[in-house]
């Protein structure tokens, strides 16, 4: 083992500690990372900016951006805040009810869009709505949360560790529909049965208090109705885009950045309206991130692992799944979700590469594991952390072990449910 | 012109002061601010009327401005119910409330000194220190404006009728 490799992986490690433990913005970390490994040797400029296989993975930063732009004018709309607020009343204001229709609502939206924007959106609706019933939000927020978490497990766009499985696994925008959402229907069943259970006590009814409910009025949430028109129109053609990118042969990135682009012409926003939800620091995370697992890749180490792994694994792809599969949520479940599929991206794609089809179930593996596993604590998901916030300032803080308390039933029965599907939908016959 | 010339009283609360009542009185009697009182009386800190309103909304509508239309007249009833039960302390207490030290100048101090330092400590009252007095006295921004505007308006060629611009006009109608 070289000098070379023994700095580049020590730094490796030193970020990762840092991101774990959050004791520096981890953007400032991903960024210090990746310069640190230029100045080391393991990569070099052409390699950064232009190498698909240890660069930065430019289809993951410009699909985020593409969709951080079109999710912004969205927002604006008031779109969001009308479908929640239709959705109580159309619950007659009774709390079980209402809580069945925003886990629906947050999983479906969850699934198209960030999940940390999902939250932002349906929190403060569950606020009004919660406090219109007389209840404590925290079981409609938690249960939110959960079903965020789970909804954007289903699709390409819907959790960031699933665009860099995309791009890494050359895996479309269908196969993650195809493969991923039949569960995932069944997983927001379940959390459905779960939070029945686990917040029985949060429902009972109060016609007084489902009046106030009914009294509010959802259409004056829309402010604009030209822009709402406008940007699901666009957003209509982005998925279209995204359902036919195998048969016209442009990348999902480039489908969002053209989806983003005419909703910019269209809206005719002020710069500030059209990019102030875009999350620049996300970005130059991945890009740092990116750098960082890509000189790993440039020194071998990746490959050294992936060997290592090929020789334990085998051709037990079943039992690998499992693996990964409870590895990656438990794994998820602690620290920030995006740097570890980041790393094991490459190593899955070399245990895929080896085994072919038989291996190609280790990619749902690690997309399940790692998106569902974000559920275990009040940290597993930036979602998770802006929602404990949000409560936080509107006077209903919630504990990090209130939180575990819950998602650590969620993500076991989630990610347990999970590991039959494997089997029954790959490794059965 | 001093800080002595222009002193007001204004209604002084102390944390135990229902927010309901707070708001009132910032209500009748169209104040900039509320000032704050120790236990013993003394003022000690100044919010601004703006401030008791960021207070008195709930944080999901701040977060959120497209809900604050959904929620109509029951909203204002809601807005109530909120306050009852908390007082100033409660207000003073919260992170999301910016509660400023009650800025103190002396009797002599001059407009333009008044002026400054209120911008400097971003606040639209001062306490006037000045032992002497029986109860506190106060400038607040509005009195310190009244009496540079009627400063201005006693100079001739400052008053409103003798600006720029109706002199442009007369010299071209000339």
């Amino acid at each position: 083992m070289t000098v070379q490799i023994v700095l580049a992986v020590a730094a490796f490690v030193v970020a990762y500690v840092f991101i774990a433990t959050e004791k520096l913005p981890r953007t400032l970390v991903a960024l210090g990372g990746a310069a640190l490994m230029v100045l080391i040797g393991a990569t070099d400029d052409a390699a950064v900016f232009f190498s698909e296989e240890t660069g930065i993975d430019w289809n993951v930063v410009f699909l985020l951006l593409g969709m951080m732009i079109i999710v912004g004018i969205l927002r604006q709309t008031g779109l969001f805040e009308y479908l929640a607020i239709w959705s109580a009343k159309i619950a007659k204001g009774r709390p079980f009810r209402i809580m069945v229709m925003l886990i629906v609502i947050t999983a479906v939206l969850s699934a198209f869009l960030d999940n940390v924007t999902t939250i932002l959106l349906i929190a403060p609706v569950s606020l009004l709505v919660a406090q219109r019933l007389g209840k404590s939000p925290v079981p409609y927020l938690l249960a939110e949360v959960f079903a965020s978490n789970i909804g954007g497990t289903a699709t390409l766009i819907g959790d960031p560790p699933n665009l860099i499985i995309g791009s890494r696994g050359d895996i479309g925008f269908n196969d993650f529909i195809t493969e991923l959402a039949p569960i995932i229907v069944v997983l927001v069943a379940v959390l459905v049965g779960l939070c029945r259970v686990l917040f029985r006590k949060s429902f009972a009814y109060d016609a007084d208090r489902a009046e106030r409910v009914m009294a509010l009025d959802e259409r004056e949430a829309i402010r604009d109705r030209g822009l709402l028109v406008k940007s699901l129109v666009v957003v209509g053609l982005v998925l279209v885009g995204f359902v036919t990118s195998t048969f016209t042969g442009l990348e999902p990135a480039i489908v969002a950045l053209l989806g983003a682009g005419l909703l910019v012409l269209l809206a005719r926003l002020e710069p500030k309206r059209v990019f102030g939800d875009v999350e620049w620091e996300t970005l130059l995370f991945f890009a740092g991130l990116f750098v960082m697992v890509g000189s790993l890749v440039n020194l071998g180490v990746i490959e050294t692992i992936g060997q290592a792994a090929k020789g334990a694994v085998g051709d037990h792809y079943f039992a690998a799944s499992g693996v990964l599969l409870f590895g990656s949520a438990l794994f998820s479940g602690i620290v920030d979700n995006i740097p570890f599929v980041a790393t094991m991206a490459p190593l899955t794609a070399d245990l895929v590469q080896s085994g072919g089809g038989d291996a190609r179930p280790l990619w749902w593996a690690l997309a399940l594991g790692a998106d569902l596993g974000g559920n275990l604590t009040a940290v597993g998901a930036s979602a998770n952390v802006v929602m404990t916030g949000i409560a936080k300032r509107n006077g209903h803080a919630v504990s990090f072990w209130e939180f575990t308390k819950y998602g650590l039933v969620v993500t076991a029965v989630t990610v347990g449910l999970c590991f039959p599907y494997l089997w029954l939908r790959y490794f059965l016959a | 012109m001093h800080a002595a010339d222009l002193a007001t009283t204004l209604a002084v609360v102390d944390r135990s002061t229902p927010a309901l009542d707070a708001v009132r009185l910032i209500a009748d009697q169209d104040l900039v601010g509320l000032v704050i009182a120790e236990a013993d009386g003394h003022p000690s800190a100044v919010v601004s009327s703006i401030d008791v309103v960021r207070y008195m909304l709930p944080g999901y509508l701040l977060d959120d401005l497209s809900l604050t239309n959904t929620v109509g007249e029951v909203g204002l009833d809601d807005l109530h119910q909120g306050l009852q039960g908390r007082t100033i302390g409660d207000l003073v207490d919260d992170s999301d409330v910016s509660v400023r030290s009650v800025l103190v100048v002396p009797p002599d101090a001059g407009p333009i000194e008044i002026a400054a330092r209120m911008v400097d400590a971003r606040t639209q009252v001062a306490l006037i220190d000045d032992p002497s007095r029986s109860e506190p006295a106060f400038v607040t921004l509005p009195g310190l404006l009244d009496a540079v505007v009627a400063r201005w308006d006693a100079v001739p060629d400052r008053s409103p009728h003798a600006d720029g611009a109706d002199t442009a006009r007369d010299e071209s109608e000339g």
